[in-house]
C-alpha cells in the first residue's frame, strides 16, 4: 500500500472512526453487511464483513498499526460463540481469527517488505438498555514486526434510555493494557468516550489520558 | 423560466420516489395497533436489535409490516391479505435474527395453529 492510500485510509478512518463495541459484536443477523471503522492510539483499523448465519460472519480486515508503523491487510472469520438472551438484557461471547499479511509502511523504505499474520481475539459483552460493560484481549502475530496484544475493558452508562428509531447516548470508559506498546510507557490507559446511535448508525467519540483521539463508526446494511 | 422549469421538473422527479416509499411504509403506531401477531422477545437492548429482527421478517413474504418496540420489548407483525406464519415459523425466525421467543399473540383466529389473544 502506497503512502498514497495510506494517507486516504487514515483520512476515511479519522472521518468515520470505530471501538471494542466494533471487536466485541463482530456478527449481525444473516444476509447483512457491516462496516466497522476504528481510530485510536493503536490503529486505524478498518472491518467489513458479511454474516454467514446467526453464528458466523467473514469479512476484509485492513489494519494500520500506529505503533509500529506497518499494514495488515487479510481476511478476519468471527464466531458468536455463545449468546444469553435475557427480557432486560443481552450477553455475548465472541472469537476471531484473522489471517493476512504485513507491510512495512515507513516512508523511508526503499522496498517494501511483507511477512505473513495472525490476530487471535476473544471479546465479551453484557448490557441492559441502561447499563454497559464488555472486554477484549487480542493477539497479534505480526511476523518481522513482533507480536503484539491489548486489553480492554468498559464500563457504560446510558443516561437516558431511548426507544426505537430515536438517538440514543452512552458516557463510557474504557481500560487498556498494551503490553508491548513502544509509545506509552506505562502500558496502561484510559479513554472517556461519548456512543452515539441511532438507526443503523453508531458513532463514538472520545479521548485517552493521552490526549489522543478516538473515533469509531459502525453501520449496518 | 427554462431554468425553473429544470429545477421544478429534477425536483418531482427525484422526490417521486421518496413521495411513493413514504405512502408504502406504515407508521410505527399504525403496525402496532393493527398487528395481526405479538411476539415477546427476549435480549432486546438496542436499535441493531430492532433492525436485524425488521429484516429477517421482511424478507418473508408473507410479511407486509412490522416494528419493533424497545420499551414493550415486543415485535409486531402485520401479514400479506390472507396470509398467515405459525409459532413455529415466527420462532425460528426470531432465532435466526438472534433473539429468543417469550410468547406469542394474535388479533384474530387464524388458520394457523397459534393461540389466541
Amino acid at each position: 500500500m502506497s503512502n498514497v492510500s495510506l494517507k486516504f485510509f487514515g483520512a476515511l478512518s479519522l472521518c468515520f472512526s470505530a471501538a471494542s463495541f466494533a471487536e466485541a459484536r463482530p456478527v449481525s443477523y444473516p444476509d447483512a453487511w457491516t462496516l466497522m471503522i476504528k481510530n485510536d492510539a493503536d490503529q486505524n483499523s478498518l472491518h467489513a464483513h458479511y454474516t454467514l448465519d446467526t453464528k458466523h460472519s467473514i469479512g476484509l480486515k485492513l489494519r494500520y498499526d500506529r505503533d509500529r508503523d506497518f499494514i495488515f491487510t487479510g481476511l478476519q472469520a468471527n464466531r458468536l460463540l455463545k449468546r444469553w438472551n435475557e427480557r432486560e438484557s443481552q450477553a455475548n461471547l465472541y472469537g476471531r481469527v484473522a489471517l493476512g499479511v504485513v507491510k512495512d509502511e515507513k516512508p523511508s523504505s526503499v522496498a517494501l517488505k511483507s511477512d505473513e499474520a495472525l490476530m487471535i481475539g476473544i471479546s465479551g459483552d453484557w448490557e441492559t438498555r441502561r447499563y454497559f460493560v464488555s472486554a477484549t484481549a487480542e493477539h497479534w502475530d505480526n511476523g518481522r514486526f513482533d507480536e503484539y496484544s491489548s486489553y480492554h475493558g468498559r464500563l457504560g452508562i446510558a443516561p437516558y434510555v431511548a426507544n426505537t428509531g430515536a438517538l440514543h447516548t452512552w458516557i463510557m470508559v474504557e481500560g487498556h493494557h498494551r503490553p508491548e506498546s513502544r509509545r506509552n510507557e506505562n502500558k496502561l490507559g484510559a479513554t472517556a468516550l461519548l456512543r452515539f446511535f441511532k438507526g443503523p448508525s453508531l458513532l463514538e467519540v472520545g479521548v485517552d489520558d493521552q490526549g489522543e483521539p478516538l473515533m469509531n463508526y459502525i453501520h449496518r446494511f | 423560466m427554462r431554468l425553473t422549469s429544470l429545477m421544478l421538473t429534477a425536483t418531482l422527479v427525484l422526490s417521486a420516489p421518496i413521495a411513493s416509499h413514504a405512502q408504502d411504509k406504515l407508521e410505527p403506531a399504525i403496525i402496532m395497533q393493527t398487528a395481526d401477531a405479538k411476539v415477546g422477545l427476549n435480549g432486546l437492548v438496542c436499535d441493531f436489535c430492532s433492525i436485524a429482527l425488521n429484516k429477517t421478517f421482511k424478507k418473508n413474504e408473507t410479511v407486509a409490516a412490522t416494528h419493533v418496540d424497545l420499551d414493550t420489548k415486543e415485535l409486531s407483525i402485520l401479514f400479506k391479505e390472507g396470509q398467515a406464519l405459525d409459532d413455529e415459523t415466527i420462532t425460528e425466525l426470531v432465532k435466526k435474527a438472534g433473539y429468543s421467543v417469550t410468547e406469542i399473540s394474535r388479533k384474530t383466529v387464524s388458520k394457523t395453529n397459534s393461540k389466541e389473544e
